[in-house]
This record gives C-alpha cells, sequence and structure tokens, in this order.
C-alpha cells in the first residue's frame, strides 16, 4: 500500500473520531455550566423568597402569631415562585406550572419546619352523609374521586392536588425510660426546650425553657459575671394620637413575649379634650397604639392582668432568664428527665445496624444527653450544656437532622405521585456546610429537579439562611454599642472587636442588644407623610435626658411635631461593616476558641462580659414563646 | 524532479494531517476541558462564598489548587464590593431618605489575601457583593499552536477565562 493511501485511510479513522468527540465534550461541558448556571440561578430565587419573607416578618408586630406566620410563608412561597419564573426565563408562567419542576421548598423555622408541597385535598368528614349516586355532586360524572359539595361552597373539591404549606413539623424525639417516663422533648435553634409527657414518678409535666449550666438560684450571677438586677431601657419611638404632639419621644421599653411595651410619662389627652398626667403603658401594634396599664392614684390596686409602669422601667427579663433557667434545671431533675441517655430514645437499638436511628444518633447508649448541665462553664475544657460542643447540643444537632430528612424525603419521594414529569423526584444528599446553616438558623431549603440539561436531568438544592429575624437570638446576632473616646462617636460593633480586648480604654461600652434592634428603622410620619429614619438606641448618659416639660402645656395644641432626635449609633466601619478589626475564629491573641463564651471569658473585659450575657438573657427573655404563660404569672411569682 | 517534489509536498501534507491537525483539536480540546474546570470551579468558590458568608483559607487554596490541576497558571482577581450600611454618612451623593440606595466600597485581591494569611477567614455580610475572575498566564499549548499557524498575539491575550459574582446571602459567623 501506498503512503498516500495509508494517509487517506488515517484521515478518514481520525477526522470522524476527533468531531465525534468534540462533541461529546462539548455537550457534556454544557450539561456541567447549565447545571452550575440553575445552581445559582436557584440561590437567587431562594434568596429572593427570603427577602420577601423578612420584609413581611420584620415590618408586622404579629409575625409570631401562627396565622399571620403562615400567610408570610405563603407569601414567601409566591415571591419564589414569581422569581422563579423570572430567573429562568420563563415569565407567565404560574406556579402550578413550575411547580412541576420544585418537589418541595422547607421553612425552617425556631423549633420546627414547614415543607411548601403538593398535597390531596380531603373533604371526607364532609361528605360521609352525601347521597353518592347522585351524579349532581361530581365534577365530572366519570369521575367519582372528584366529589365537590357545593351546598358547603368549597372551592376545591375532593382529592384536588393542591400546593401548600404542610402542617408544622417540631424537632422533637421520644423518650421512654422504665415503667413511667415517658417524654417527648422538643428542641430549638438554641439550648430552649419543650418537655411534655409523664415523668418518672407517672406525675404529667409539662415544662420549657433555656438550658444553662452555671446560672445561679437568683438569676445575678452568670460564668462568674454579675447581671444587674433591673436594667431602665430606653428606645426611640415615633408616638402618634391620644392628644400628644406626633413625633418622636425616648420612652423606657421592655419587650415581654414579643410586645414591646413603652411607658408613657405623660400627659395624654382624654376623650373629653382634658389632659391626663398620670404615667401609663402602651404597646404598639402595627402601627396603632394600644394602652395597657395606667398607674392609679396611690392607693388602688394594680390589676394584676396587665403590664405596669413600674414592670417597664425595671426591666428584669436578663435576670428572669437566668432565674428560670434554674428553676427548670431543679424542675427536669425531680421529673428524672436530666439522667435522660441515647439508649432511652424510642425505636433506638444500638445493636442492631439496620436501625435507621442509629445513624442520627450514634450506637454508644450511655451518653448522657443533659449530663453537661451541672458543669461550670469557666475553662474551656469544662462544658457547659449551651456550648456548641456540649453532649446536648450534639444531640440536639441530631434531631433537627433526624426530623428534617424523614419528613422531607417522604415528601418528595411523594411528590412523584402528583409530577406528571418522568423524572423520579428523590432527597438530594445536603452537604454539612449546609446542614450547618440550618442547625443554627432559620433557613429557607428550596428544591429543583426534572429540568433537562442536557445529558441528565437537573437536581439541585439550595439553602438561604435568614440573619434578620424575630424567632431566635443567636449567640452571633448580639452586637454592642460602645463609645470610641478618641472621636466621640457612638457606634456599633461585634462582640469580637479587638479594641474590646487587652484593657484598651479607648472604647466605652454602654449596651448590647440584637441586630436587629440596632439597625435603623424607619416609620412614616403621620404629620406630613415623609418617611422619617432613627435609630431606636437611646443613651441619657450620652445624649441627656429626654425633655418633656414643653407637653405639659400641650393645651389645645395636638399639632406640633417632635423632630427626629440627633442620636445616632452608625455601623462601626471597621467591625461592622468590614469586619476587619474584628478577632475572627474567636482567636484570642493567638489562642483559637471554641465559642462565645469561652472567647468572652479569656478576654478579661468584664463590662463586655456583663453586657453580652445581659442582652443574650434579656433578648431571648423577651421572645414570643407559645409555651408562655401569661403576664399574669411573672405578678403573681413575685408576690409568692 | 517534479515526483521528488510532490512527495516532500505530500509527506509535508501527511504531517499536518496526521500530526498537527490531531495536536490542534486535542489541545483545543483540553483547553475547553480546563475552560470547563476553571468554570465551575470559580463558580463553586462564589457560590460557598455567598452561602456562608466567609472566604477561608481552605477554601481558597483548595480553589487555587483545583485550577492549577488543569497544568496552567492563573491570574486570580477577588473583589468585594462592601455595603456600606451606614448610608449617607460618607456619601454625600446618596438620598438619606431613599430606600434601596446604597453605597460599596470595593476591596481587592491582595488586601483579601493579607487578611487570609493572618486570620485564615475573611468575613462577610448579608448584602455585600463578591466577584472571582481568573485569567490564564501561561501560554496554552493550543495557543503556540495557533499562533504559529495563523495568529500574531500580543503579550496580554489569554484562552481560559471564568468569572462568577453574586450578592452574599449569610452574614458570616466565625
Amino acid at each position: 500500500m501506498k503512503i498516500q493511501s495509508l494517509a487517506v485511510i488515517a484521515v478518514i479513522i481520525l477526522l470522524p473520531m476527533t468531531l465525534i468527540l468534540t462533541t461529546y465534550i462539548q455537550s457534556q461541558a454544557k450539561t456541567l455550566s447549565l447545571q452550575t448556571e440553575y445552581d445559582n440561578k436557584l440561590k437567587n430565587t431562594t434568596y429572593d423568597a427570603l427577602k420577601a419573607f423578612q420584609l413581611n416578618t420584620a415590618n408586622s408586630d404579629t409575625s409570631d402569631i401562627s396565622n399571620s406566620k403562615i400567610r408570610d410563608v405563603e407569601a414567601a412561597a409566591k415571591s419564589f415562585f414569581n422569581s422563579l419564573a423570572t430567573n429562568f426565563n420563563m415569565p407567565g408562567y404560574n406556579k402550578e406550572i413550575l411547580g412541576e419542576f420544585v418537589p418541595a421548598l422547607v421553612f425552617t423555622m425556631y423549633d420546627g419546619y414547614y415543607i411548601y408541597a403538593p398535597y390531596d385535598n380531603q373533604l371526607d368528614m364532609y361528605n360521609s352523609n352525601k347521597d353518592i349516586t347522585n351524579p349532581d355532586i361530581y365534577v365530572d360524572e366519570s369521575d367519582t374521586d372528584r366529589l365537590r359539595d357545593e351546598s358547603l361552597g368549597t372551592t376545591y373539591y375532593q382529592g384536588q392536588d393542591l400546593t401548600g404549606l404542610k402542617s408544622y413539623v417540631y424537632y422533637s424525639c421520644h423518650y421512654k425510660r422504665g415503667p413511667n417516663l415517658d417524654v417527648v422533648i422538643t428542641y430549638s435553634l438554641d439550648n430552649y426546650i419543650v418537655v411534655k409527657g409523664i415523668d418518672e414518678h407517672g406525675d404529667p409535666v409539662d415544662l420549657h425553657g433555656y438550658l444553662l449550666s452555671d446560672a445561679d438560684n437568683l438569676g445575678s450571677l452568670y460564668r462568674g459575671t454579675s447581671i444587674s438586677n433591673s436594667e431602665t431601657i430606653r428606645e426611640n419611638v415615633y408616638f402618634s394620637g391620644d392628644g400628644v404632639p406626633t413625633g418622636f419621644y425616648q420612652y423606657n421599653v421592655r419587650q415581654i413575649n414579643g410586645v414591646r411595651y413603652y411607658h408613657v410619662p405623660g400627659p395624654v389627652r382624654k376623650p373629653n379634650g382634658s389632659l391626663d398626667y398620670r404615667p401609663r403603658v402602651y404597646s404598639l401594634l402595627n402601627g396603632l397604639w394600644l394602652q395597657s396599664n395606667v398607674e392609679p392614684v396611690p392607693g388602688a390596686t394594680l390589676d394584676e392582668s396587665l403590664v405596669h409602669v413600674n414592670d417597664v422601667i425595671e426591666n428584669t427579663n436578663a435576670r428572669n432568664y437566668y432565674k428560670k433557667a434554674q428553676e427548670l434545671k431543679s424542675n427536669l431533675l425531680n421529673a428524672g428527665i436530666l439522667d435522660l441517655q441515647i439508649r432511652d430514645i424510642v425505636g433506638w437499638s444500638g445493636t442492631d445496624p439496620n436501625n435507621v436511628l442509629q445513624k442520627y444518633f450514634g450506637t454508644e447508649g450511655d451518653i448522657e444527653i443533659f449530663g453537661e448541665i451541672n458543669n461550670s462553664g469557666a475553662g474551656v475544657s469544662n462544658t457547659s450544656i449551651e456550648e456548641p460542643e456540649s453532649n446536648f447540643n450534639q444531640h440536639r444537632l441530631s434531631v433537627i437532622k433526624y426530623a428534617i430528612e424523614k419528613n422531607l424525603s417522604v415528601a418528595i419521594n411523594n411528590f412523584n405521585t402528583y409530577s406528571t414529569s418522568s423524572t423520579k423526584f428523590q432527597m438530594p444528599r445536603l452537604n454539612e456546610e449546609d446542614w450547618n446553616l440550618i442547625y443554627n438558623n432559620i433557613c429557607i431549603l428550596s428544591f429543583m429537579q426534572g429540568l433537562n440539561i442536557g445529558g441528565r436531568i437537573y437536581n439541585g438544592y439550595s439553602v438561604v439562611p435568614n440573619n434578620n429575624n424575630k424567632e431566635a437570638v443567636t449567640d452571633d446576632s448580639i452586637q454592642i454599642v460602645a463609645r470610641n473616646n478618641s472621636s466621640g462617636e457612638v457606634e456599633v460593633y461585634d462582640p469580637t472587636f479587638k479594641g474590646f480586648i487587652n484593657n484598651n480604654t479607648n472604647y466605652e461600652i454602654l449596651y448590647a442588644t440584637t441586630r436587629s434592634n440596632l439597625s435603623r428603622a424607619a416609620t412614616e410620619d403621620r404629620s406630613d407623610g415623609k418617611v422619617r429614619y432613627f435609630f431606636r438606641f437611646w443613651d441619657d448618659s450620652v445624649w441627656g435626658e429626654p425633655d418633656y416639660t414643653n407637653l405639659t402645656n400641650v393645651g389645645g395644641d395636638v399639632s406640633g411635631t417632635r423632630y427626629v432626635p440627633n442620636n445616632v449609633a452608625w455601623s462601626s466601619y471597621n467591625s461592622v461593616v468590614t469586619a476587619k478589626d474584628n478577632n475572627s475564629d474567636y482567636t484570642l491573641n493567638g489562642t483559637p476558641h471554641n465559642n462565645i463564651f469561652d472567647y468572652l471569658d479569656d478576654t478579661g473585659n468584664d463590662k463586655l462580659k456583663q453586657v453580652y450575657y445581659t442582652a443574650l438573657a434579656r433578648d431571648r427573655e423577651g421572645m414570643f414563646r407559645v409555651e408562655n404563660d401569661s403576664f399574669k404569672t411573672e405578678h403573681s411569682d413575685e408576690n409568692e | 524532479m517534479s515526483d521528488t517534489f510532490i512527495t516532500v509536498i505530500a509527506l509535508f501534507l501527511a504531517a499536518v494531517l496526521m500530526f498537527v491537525f490531531p495536536l490542534m483539536t486535542m489541545s483545543d480540546q483540553t483547553e475547553n476541558v480546563s475552560q470547563l474546570a476553571v468554570e465551575t470551579a470559580t463558580k463553586e468558590f462564589v457560590d460557598e462564598i455567598r452561602s456562608t458568608g466567609k472566604i477561608t483559607s481552605d477554601n481558597y487554596s483548595e480553589y487555587v489548587q483545583t485550577i492549577g490541576a488543569t497544568g496552567n497558571t492563573y491570574n486570580i482577581d477577588m473583589e468585594v464590593k462592601v455595603k456600606d450600611e451606614n448610608i449617607s454618612k460618607k456619601a454625600s451623593q446618596v438620598e438619606t431618605d431613599k430606600i434601596g440606595e446604597n453605597v460599596y466600597y470595593s476591596i481587592y485581591t491582595s488586601q483579601i489575601e493579607e487578611k487570609l494569611n493572618t486570620d485564615k477567614v475573611y468575613p462577610l455580610k448579608e448584602g455585600d457583593i463578591v466577584t472571582v475572575s481568573a485569567k490564564n498566564t501561561n501560554t496554552t499549548m493550543s495557543q503556540q499552536l495557533k499562533n504559529f499557524f495563523y495568529t500574531v498575539v500580543g503579550n496580554d491575550t489569554y484562552s481560559i477565562a471564568a468569572q462568577s459574582a453574586g450578592v452574599v446571602t449569610a452574614t458570616g459567623t466565625k
């Protein structure tokens, strides 16, 4: 054979090979880049849903109440689908069509989560007495599953596929031990637990509260730091109505069960036009002022069910937090719950390798879940129960993971029965980094599957945490207000700011509270309809005591306006805006610490510790919790 | 005489067809694959930063290693646009009472790397914008072959480039 023929044969073989290879690699490349592109779009979409949720909850005082919360969650799901349509260039498609690709949306909350997914509408309950031979009651005569009951006026028919929120799933775990003890413990994003069931003596038990190792009976000492008896906290607030000039006032405030109560010193105008000089307590509900209690004339008895002026002026939230933690500890001990072990989990079997609970809770049955509650927190080697490394916290994370994976995998699998697509829907495996976000934050998880991306079917998910919420006060949501003595400005800092260590006297620490309380707030000024921005934080020692003297002469003049006060507490550029001068990883002079508690203990800055522990306690104690008793109980406790 | 001439031409053609052409195609493909690898790694790196709210030196060196494994050298540019929460404090052109008007100022690669070297972590907050781009700095085989045949190029060309950017969705915890 001539060399020319060899060349021709070689070309005939090589050319198609390279062409095919090129096309193959190109299609693979397209698949991969589509995959990352869709991941990116899904993340943006989820972030939009989160923003919608934040906006709705931040501006609502009723967002704690569950039907209001459900409404906010559903609104967030709606914005998710709107944003999905825009991001994936599918405008005009409604959520029913896009829903084909979204097997589930998960909204994790403080102590459980919602799943937004399709379900079967059930009207059976109402239809048990129906004459099923009457064809009129069916949407379609041939399909007897699709029952319509017009007399009930139902919008949806029996068995219809609807998409919506399924019932709330708690992060709870069931324990049984001995002849009596049988309790369900609900965990949360922090050390708050709810215990319900039968204790070891056979008595019913219903306890709730925060678990702390190191609090004392009076709530005055925590981790060696003294917690002040009561605080007087003042806040800027926009007040209109009740005959006082519209505008900004600096009133004492206290948050109780999610509601902020303000002490209004007076005077206010009575309905008959005369002035009432008695101090009173108001709360603010979505822009409306609700009067809680008026301090009566001396000698008269107070209504125990209402919040009094003194309750607001003397804010004992922080002490109550530690005091109640100590009470919870002794109640748990009496009920025989403190020595619960992993082996007491219902269904757990240490020896059976096929036991699904083993995967989550481990094979070691002897681990005492609450064992570390008696440790003293001082010192790194001695883990206290509220530190992230404790057995309790590890167990809590396992419960959260188990609760989510168990229900979510079922929900996503069930999606196969609703979807018309040929894709087999399965829950993807979430990586540890994403689990970490879920364990510590209120999150939105979105799943998207079934889109064709070339060689494969897309199966992705996205987790976006919500750092600005009213559900939980996390360790790292506390920020510090301090005065920079060299510039004279009051600024907001992170607790790990380098200026607070090594006996630096340049920063005078004033106060601490959550990030959302310190960020700039906006309100519509009713006197001129404009939006005014203001900072809530007010400190008499910096800006002087508020002056209400001119209000005693309000007389007929109720149109006057009190302007936005000149207090400013900007975020520090070095600490909050850029985080450039913070000690990352809780590293203090070269030594890393596992958590903020150990870090604070080592700073040697007593004032920092005090304001931080006080703020964490105060803000947690003021949170709305379903299990909280009314304020009345606190009064009766004090009287006992 | 003419026979020899044609043989030489044929040999030359054969050499081009049998060696250079496949070599070019293969090097092109290698470059495509590298391009893909760099693109994917860049997007993953940025996504990680966006969801965790921090740049860690571990993630950064993993990223550098991943794209380095393609056999080329790269110039990595990182930019963080830090959102200034204190609108109107330092920028005069922004209206204080307008929602959505934000000022960003930028931090670049060298500043980020410096912080990573000392602290191992560069924390970001929700609302910051992060951009990462990578361009190759060496001349790849495919570029060399192309240059040899038909292109004249300057110093500053690159054939593998990837960029990814996004809003940080979480405030980084320690």
